[in-house]
């Protein structure tokens, strides 16, 4: 017994020694979003390990780093980043490590969450969209409105995120994504409220499951989500909302407090590589941001559906954006949504 | 015996530290903080007193919560009866030799992390997972069944999680058992049913009541479960403490509402112990 | 009476199937040989994902190494603790020792998301950073209650005199502690602390809300996982870890009962 007490203490002692990486990035990120070969290969040629600590939910992103947790890297959606910058928890880039900036595409560049391009690189932009299975429902689906007739009754999935969910509400009233008018929240409260029967499933994390099962018929999907749906299932179809689309991007950004700046940079160049980029993005399944990323990426991924926003609709385009006090409303009003 | 008592003292004081400073402080931090008004950005607070946390409460939406929860958590156990005291029962009449071979087959999932065995069923429950194909390709159902995301699945993956609490304590009841009185009952010519009334039940009821507090307990805490398996249909206390604490970035409320939660299982502890239950009987 | 026996078998069994059955799905789908990251679909048997599991040492395996720390920490630091508490109790009753004890065992008695709320507001209104401190402070906590309840048991049945007997015989109080005491109380701290071991292995709603950047526990990383969709390592490890426990107990108890056969002839 004694034996081995000693030696599970040996071991413990000696184990962080070995585990423990020369030089190493801590990324705080969603799960799944990173090729393991591409890691490898930043590893190989660098010697730079990649620690990827997942994050189930932005809040809970937000509050780890808002109570000063400590990354040297983080995948974060536009809005949380720009309550980041504006918390002052961000670190400007290094653009001189970064030679690579120079791919990206302008259009996903300088976004209100980070005006003057100093802190963000982007890596996944999106919109929301509505798969439906054409062999479960009667007639063609166009708009979000078109997510209220009962014939989905007990048969829709959405994203839980009071957000996105009521900015899409609001889009069919024809208000704005980020309204603070509390006349047309509530308007869109009350029109929500009616959609309750029809609901069967809130779920962010991998709604695209549910879909793909047949549990249910319609789903409101982010873009990677309604690409696994099609490529697993290329009967469904993805339709953008004709009410006028959402849009978001997740970004990197290197926190204030990073212990491995140059590190994180360097892995930031590493992905910016149009070759290293078109592997990511086929593997993330989000719109394409880097210009030298295209003639690797193959077209059977480019001419999705759910990857081409009409430019009508395109030009709609709104982004979820910071409110201040006013989220607290929009969290109850999805709250008392979801409880009724 | 002054020594005595001193030295006795000596080896509570680690004790007495830790249960005052991270058990009775983190406490006590919670119940200030609940009286504290939020500030208006962040996760920071404001040091003004306040009763408005508890008042929000009162807000029909959360007063649902709360009805919920406990019906939920009432199912839980009920259903965690009617399953786990037979077979806590049946196991420890089961031969000696099979007797340890059972409870080692209940304690061993114990090793598997929960989450995982919640993940088993969501697998299971699928639309187009093993259940349904099983029953379709019987032919007993035509189209595939709502299973999961129900309220249904809920509660199996509660009770799923919290029968072995169940099953545990109600078997080493049974086995403490004076059987004599049993058998007494039983030459006196009463029927099985007024025997195990009478004499059984009694006799094993403090099994069954740390099983109850056992499985009610920690069933209002589980947030975990209706979001992997409810489709985040059913929102629970835990729920909730969980989204104050991290969506809405309300600490004071959540605090609020773990006071309430606190509460409530102290008063089900207090009825606990009334009834003549002790620590014990739960491990 | 036999018929009712084979109702009771029949009732034991089936319980036991279902309480078995989610567990023998994850195992089953661990050696799937489908690649697709989005459906479940079984085509084939491969042991790809237990290759991936052992190769990729950053992921689960890490975790549990985390995982595995935390609890030996925890239950280090609290078996001490709890053993100390529950035989200086047995020795004599002081004016406070129920409310100590109420308050000890408390956590073990409550949901566990209300000490979670507590620690995470507790801990950053100090200013202590997140991480193996928060981890096993908070931990520590909650594993006490297991080993005092069962050490407190277990002094309940021994003969208080025998302590005594050894200081009369001019033993100091260490060495009656070491000699006399603790070898009659080691089952019941052995038994409390795997319980603790378990729990805080198995321990998600705490860690979640306490946990730093380099801590990611086993748990935690599992609760990331399968929330984000099919991540058939995580059944890999599962499985190994049920197996693992499975063949530790069947050597226990072979071991056991070739003993008691020895001794029997």
């Amino acid at each position: 017994m004694k034996k081995w007490i000693c030696l599970l203490l040996a071991l413990l002692l000696m184990a962080p020694a070995a585990f423990a990486a020369e030089d190493e990035i801590i990324l705080y990120s969603w799960e799944g979003c990173f090729p393991e070969d591409v890691l490898e290969e930043f590893t190989q040629e660098t010697g730079i390990e990649i620690v990827i600590v997942p994050y189930s939910s932005v809040d809970e992103m937000l509050v780890k780093i808002q109570s000063d947790g400590q990354y040297d890297l983080i995948l974060g959606s536009d809005y949380a980043l720009d309550i980041l910058r504006k918390g002052g928890y961000l670190q400007a880039l290094d653009k001189e490590q970064i030679p690579n900036y120079v791919n990206l595409d302008p259009a996903y560049l300088n976004q209100y969450f980070d005006p003057d391009g100093e802190y963000t690189i982007p890596y996944m932009p999106g919109s929301p969209v509505i798969v439906y299975d054409p062999s479960k429902v009667e007639g063609e689906i166009t708009s979000f409105s078109d997510l209220w007739d009962p014939q989905f009754e007990d048969g829709l999935c959405l994203l839980d995120d009071a957000r996105v969910m009521i900015g899409a509400t609001l889009k069919t009233l024809g208000y704005s994504y980020n309204t603070t008018d509390e006349e047309e929240l509530q308007q869109a409260a009350d029109k929500l409220a009616s959609l309750r029967p029809n609901v069967r499933v809130f779920d962010s994390s991998a709604p695209h499951q549910f879909m793909i099962s047949g549990e249910v018929k319609a789903a409101y999907l982010f873009t990677s989500y309604a690409i696994a749906c099609v490529m697993e299932n290329p009967e469904l179809k993805c339709v953008f909302p004709e009410e006028g689309v959402g849009f978001g991007i997740d970004a990197f950004v290197i926190p204030a407090n990073a212990s491995n700046p140059d590190g994180a940079n360097q892995f930031l160049n590493f992905l910016c590589d149009g070759e290293i980029a078109a592997r990511c993005n086929e593997w993330t399944m989000y719109l394409n941001v880097n210009l030298a990323a295209k003639e690797y990426l193959p077209e059977s991924l480019t001419s999705l559906d759910a990857l081409n926003i009409p430019e009508e609709l395109l030009a709609t385009k709104e982004f979820v954006e910071d409110v201040g006090e006013t989220a607290s409303v929009y969290q109850e009003i999805w709250e008392t949504f979801k409880l009724s | 015996m002054k020594r005595k008592s001193r030295s006795a003292a000596l080896l509570i004081l680690p004790m007495a530290i830790w249960a005052i400073v991270f058990v009775g402080g983190a406490l006590a931090y919670v119940l200030w903080l609940s009286f504290q008004t939020r500030a208006s950005e962040g996760v920071g607070i404001i040091q003004k007193w306040t009763i408005d946390n508890y008042l929000k409460l009162l807000n029909p939406n959360y007063l649902k919560v709360l009805g919920g929860s406990l019906r939920l958590a009432l199912l839980t156990t009920g259903v965690c009866i009617l399953v786990g005291y037979p077979f806590g029962y049946l196991m420890a009449r089961a031969r000696p030799r099979w007797r340890s071979i059972l409870l080692m087959l209940v304690v061993v999932p114990f090793w598997t992390n929960a989450l995982i065995r919640v993940y088993g069923w969501r697998i299971l429950l699928m639309g187009d997972g093993p259940v349904n194909s099983f029953l379709m390709a019987l032919g007993l159902i035509s189209s595939p069944l709502k299973l999961l995301n129900t309220f249904g699945a809920v509660l199996l993956g509660m009770v799923y999680a919290l029968l072995p609490f169940m099953i545990l304590p109600v078997y080493a009841s049974v086995e403490k058992m004076d059987w004599s009185l049993v058998e007494a009952g039983r030459d006196m010519g009463a029927r099985p049913w007024r025997v195990f009334w009478t004499v059984t039940l009694p006799l094993t009821a403090p099994g069954l009541l740390a099983g109850c507090v056992l499985t009610f307990v920690p069933s209002i805490g589980l947030f975990f479960m209706s979001d992997m398996l409810g489709g985040a249909n059913e929102v629970l206390l835990g729920n909730l403490i969980n989204d104050q604490l991290l969506k809405s970035r309300d600490w004071p409320f959540a605090a609020a509402i773990s006071v309430v939660m606190l509460l409530m299982t102290s008063a089900i502890l207090w009825i606990y112990r009334r009834a003549g239950g002790k620590a014990s009987d739960m491990l | 009476m036999k018929r009712k026996r084979i109702f009771a078998g029949i009732f034991l069994a089936v319980v036991l199937a279902l309480l078995y059955l989610p567990i023998v799905v994850v195992a089953v789908f661990s050696f799937n040989e489908n690649t697709n990251r989005f459906t479940y679909n079984f085509t084939g048997f491969s042991l790809q994902y237990y290759e991936q599991l052992f190769r990729d040492t950053k992921g689960l395996l890490a975790a549990l190494w985390q995982s595995l720390k935390l609890a030996l920490y925890s239950c280090g630091i609290s078996a001490v603790i709890g053993t100390l508490g529950a035989v200086g109790m047995a020795r004599r009753k002081f004016r406070f020792s129920g409310a100590i004890e109420g308050l000890a065992t408390f956590p073990a008695m409550i949901p566990e998301i209300i000490l979670a709320m507590a620690f995470l507001a507790m801990f950053s209104a100090v200013g202590l950073p997140f991480g193996m401190l928060t981890l096993v402070l908070s931990h520590v906590t909650f594993c006490i209650p297991y080993i005092f309840i069962v050490v407190k048991g277990r002094l309940a049945g021994m003969d208080p005199e025998l302590p005594e007997a050894a200081r009369d015989l001019g033993a100091g109080p260490v060495r009656t502690f070491l000699t006399v005491t603790l070898p009659l109380i080691f089952p019941g701290v052995l038994s409390g602390t795997l319980l603790a071991f378990a729990m805080s292995m198995d321990d998600f709603v705490i860690s979640y809300f306490v946990t730093g950047s380099r801590t990611t526990t086993l748990p935690i990383k599992i609760y990331a996982s399968v929330r984000t969709g099919v991540s058939l390592q995580v059944n890999a490890l599962s499985t190994l870890m049920i197996g693992v426990v499975f063949l530790t107990v069947a050597f226990f108890r072979l071991i056991r009962r070739n003993k008691t056969i020895r001794r029997g002839e």
